[in-house]
């Protein structure tokens, strides 16, 4: 698999040593760990909740990592990066906390009510690379395309057909195929950035 | 889901070739990256290219498995430096709930001794002194004799028994291999630096080598001592690998039972001691 290498400085400890000490409860490793990770932590909560609940999630993210002895670190697989796996684990955490408050605000009475009490669900982890999970997302990007934007995505990305090449097919000429190109990528992206706002920066 | 509304959704969004290139990865191809691609890929993500480098670095995200995951860590590692930080109260009130915070507090705990319990503890403490004026060398002799990590070469002439059933990879767009859940071995990234240390250990008397290895050969716990036997085209990867930082390296534990036809190719084996093989990773 691919770079665990965050961060770190040459003189830092790894990922790998990093998670190893806070496992082995090292004093000073949780703070080293927060360091290095609570934004990364902070940005994806805050992709993906509203703003009035950020910092609930986040203080309550790391409660659970502490109350379950740092039970994520354990599952996360050596010589995968940590950030990816940190992301993931934060967007299940943080659409489980959406859930529970929803549950939360359910009318009284029904089976919603038990559920409290049944075993709390573990934390998804998945040894399916990153990569693979992305591209589903941009095929559901794709999906909610119109016919024509789908077409000139499919040309371009999984074709890889150059503009003109395109055009030729569309019978249009390059200067409309250039705008219409240019916006039906700008749209897939906007809504690829909807269901992954992770990997991109926050707008202004 | 999606609960935060998107700022100003009406704004279309800017063409991001970065990311369209990674979408269009379609995972064919694994090859690890040189540190070169690795510096090209960075810059790029980086925006800090030439558009002839920018499209070698496309055309590398989009062929390149490796490539493209690498490009979505820095993109992430990049959207959330520019986030805003983590505010002051709240990084206090989530350190302040840490397990090592609390250690502070619990200092006091000498002030509920009654005064009829400090003979008893003075004696504890005294025989803890002589335990470790007398016990702690004893054990730290035994631990050092016995906790070492011998290292020796293989040279493996017939690599059959090392294709994995995973390494194969389709062409076309069929159906991909699925992911092997329950495998023999590991394939993991290890720093050049501790690699070298082992390939050096293997050339000194006494073929003992540093402990910084054990992270990655994920140790059962049976307190035996490791011998790792590493495979001479690992060590042949190794010397001209040049500046990488890190090396994928795949490891067998040769205990596994799945691992028996993987044994006869490395020789006679120590009796005593957990038993690691390092090879490529194909």
């Amino acid at each position: 698999m691919t770079l665990p290498r965050a961060p770190a400085a040459a003189t830092e400890p790894s990922d790998i040593e990093l998670v190893d000490a806070v496992l082995r409860a090292t004093p000073g490793a949780v703070e080293a760990f927060y360091r290095r990770h609570s934004q990364l932590i902070y940005h994806c909560i805050r992709a993906r909740a509203d703003r009035q609940d950020v910092d609930d999630i986040f203080q309550a993210f790391f409660e659970r990592l502490m109350a379950r002895d740092w039970r994520v670190l354990q599952l996360w697989q050596r010589g995968t990066s940590l950030p990816m796996y940190l992301a993931k684990v934060v967007r299940n955490f943080t659409i489980d906390f959406h859930r529970a408050r929803r549950r939360r605000e359910e009318p009284v009475g029904g089976t919603a009510e038990l559920e409290p009490f049944a075993a709390p669900q573990a934390e998804t982890i998945s040894a399916a690379s990153h990569l693979k999970e992305l591209r589903h997302i941009g095929v559901r990007a794709w999906a909610i395309l119109e016919p024509r934007d789908r077409k000139l995505i499919c040309d371009r990305l999984h074709r890889d057909l150059d503009n003109d090449a395109i055009a030729r097919r569309l019978n249009v000429s390059a200067g409309t195929l250039r705008t219409a190109m240019s916006r039906a990528q700008a749209r897939y992206l906007g809504q690829v950035r909807q269901l992954a706002p992770e990997f991109f920066p926050e707008r202004a | 889901m999606n609960a935060r509304p998107t700022d100003g959704s009406d704004e279309p969004e800017a063409v991001d070739p970065v990311m369209l290139a990674v979408l269009a990865n379609r995972g064919r191809d694994a090859t690890p990256l040189t540190s070169d691609q690795e510096r090209l890929l960075d810059d790029w993500v980086a925006g800090r290219l030439a558009a002839e480098e920018a499209g070698r670095a496309a055309a590398l995200a989009k062929q390149n498995t490796l490539a493209a995951e690498r490009i979505l860590e820095r993109r992430l590692l990049n959207a959330a430096a520019e986030s805003p930080s983590v505010p002051r109260d709240l990084t206090a009130r989530v350190l302040a709930a840490s397990p090592s915070a609390k250690v502070a507090p619990s200092l006091g705990w000498w002030r509920s001794l009654g005064r009829w319990r400090w003979p008893g503890l003075a004696g504890a403490v005294a025989l803890a002194a002589i335990v470790a004026v007398v016990g702690v060398p004893l054990w730290q002799q035994a631990l050092q004799g016995s906790a070492t990590i011998e290292v020796a070469m293989a040279t493996i002439a017939d690599r059959t028994a090392l294709f994995e059933p995973s390494d194969i990879r389709m062409r076309g767009p069929g159906q991909q291999p699925g992911p092997v859940v329950e495998q023999r071995f590991r394939d993991v990234e290890v720093p050049t630096s501790i690699l070298k240390g082992l390939l050096a250990a293997t050339a000194a008397p006494r073929r003992e080598a540093s402990r910084e290895i054990e992270p990655y050969l994920s140790l059962g716990g049976d307190g035996r001592p490791s011998h790792v036997i590493v495979d001479n085209a690992l060590k042949a990867k190794i010397e001209a690998g040049g500046s990488a930082e890190r090396m994928p390296v795949r490891i067998y534990d040769l205990e596994d039972p799945r691992a028996a036809d993987i044994r006869p190719l490395v020789g006679s084996l120590p009796k005593g001691r957990r038993i690691y093989l390092l090879t490529l990773k194909p």
